[in-house]
């Protein structure tokens, strides 16, 4: 006879998972843009292995780095670097806006804060071009 | 195990990697990518920039390798933290279990690869 002291059996006390399909994110847009937004950065990590790959070949010497530029000059490459350029590109917008999001309070808007990134991304960019070109 | 647990105690550093390496990516990757990989190989900027006498001579400099390194090093950390949570998110069972050391494990080998490439040139 069971008394009301008994403890519950581990099927009883087992916490209860609700399955979601791990293709949850493909049923609303904002969670496809979302997942847009978290792929990007493979993208990321793609230009950052393309830049090592190019000091790689500085650091092997003229043949090899001549080799590589010949490469990063053909149209397969141009492709690839406008592939990454836009994954970047939504990188970079996405990335604008969290900012608002996050640090725009009291006199400084969301807009402001967002506004104030673009700004200095001109000013980085030209300083790129500048500097290091 | 151990490791992993490890790994996931340093969440404060993976999150500060995670942003410095978002900014990094967002302000200077576009411009890049632009002039290096886009504008110079269509023949609208010349090609002389890329020439290895030019690029040796600007990678001559400290400040400019330490930038490089920088532009490396945290957009790689931002990626694996990222992908990391993403993983998880989509909910690949086995996986989920060692996607902080395959990650931040990953990320820190090719810095780690960066920096001595960073070294030879010095």
């Amino acid at each position: 006879m069971n008394t009301p002291n008994t403890s519950p059996s581990p099927e009883v006390t087992r916490t209860y998972r609700r399955l979601i399909p791990n293709t949850w994110w493909l049923k609303q847009r904002s969670t496809i843009l979302f997942m847009i937004r978290e792929w990007s950065s493979v993208f990321v990590a793609l230009y950052a292995i393309c830049l090592l790959g190019q000091l790689w070949a500085l650091s092997e010497g003229p043949e090899r780095y001549n080799a590589l530029l010949a490469k990063s000059l053909s149209g397969g490459s141009l492709l690839l670097h406008l592939v990454m350029g836009a994954f970047v590109l939504y990188h970079m917008v996405t990335w604008f806006k969290i900012s608002g999001r996050i640090f725009g309070s009291g006199p400084l808007s969301p807009g402001a804060v967002t506004a104030v990134n673009y700004v200095v991304w001109i000013a980085a960019s030209i300083g790129v071009f500048y500097w290091i070109f | 195990m151990c490791l992993i647990k490890f790994i996931k105690s340093l969440e404060p550093l993976w999150w500060s990697l995670f942003g410095l390496g978002g900014a990094i990516a967002a302000f200077l990757f576009p411009a890049h990518i632009l002039i290096q990989g886009v504008l110079i190989p269509a023949g609208i900027l010349p090609k002389d920039m890329l020439q290895y006498e030019n690029f040796a001579g600007l990678l001559s400099s400290p400040i400019v390798r330490i930038y490089f390194l920088a532009l490396i090093v945290f957009p790689l950390y931002h990626a694996a933290h990222r992908i990391r949570m993403t993983l998880e998110d989509l909910r690949i069972g086995w996986l989920n279990a060692i996607l902080p050391l395959l990650c931040y494990g990953g990320a820190t080998t090719i810095s780690i690869a960066a920096v001595v490439v960073i070294l030879r040139l010095s």
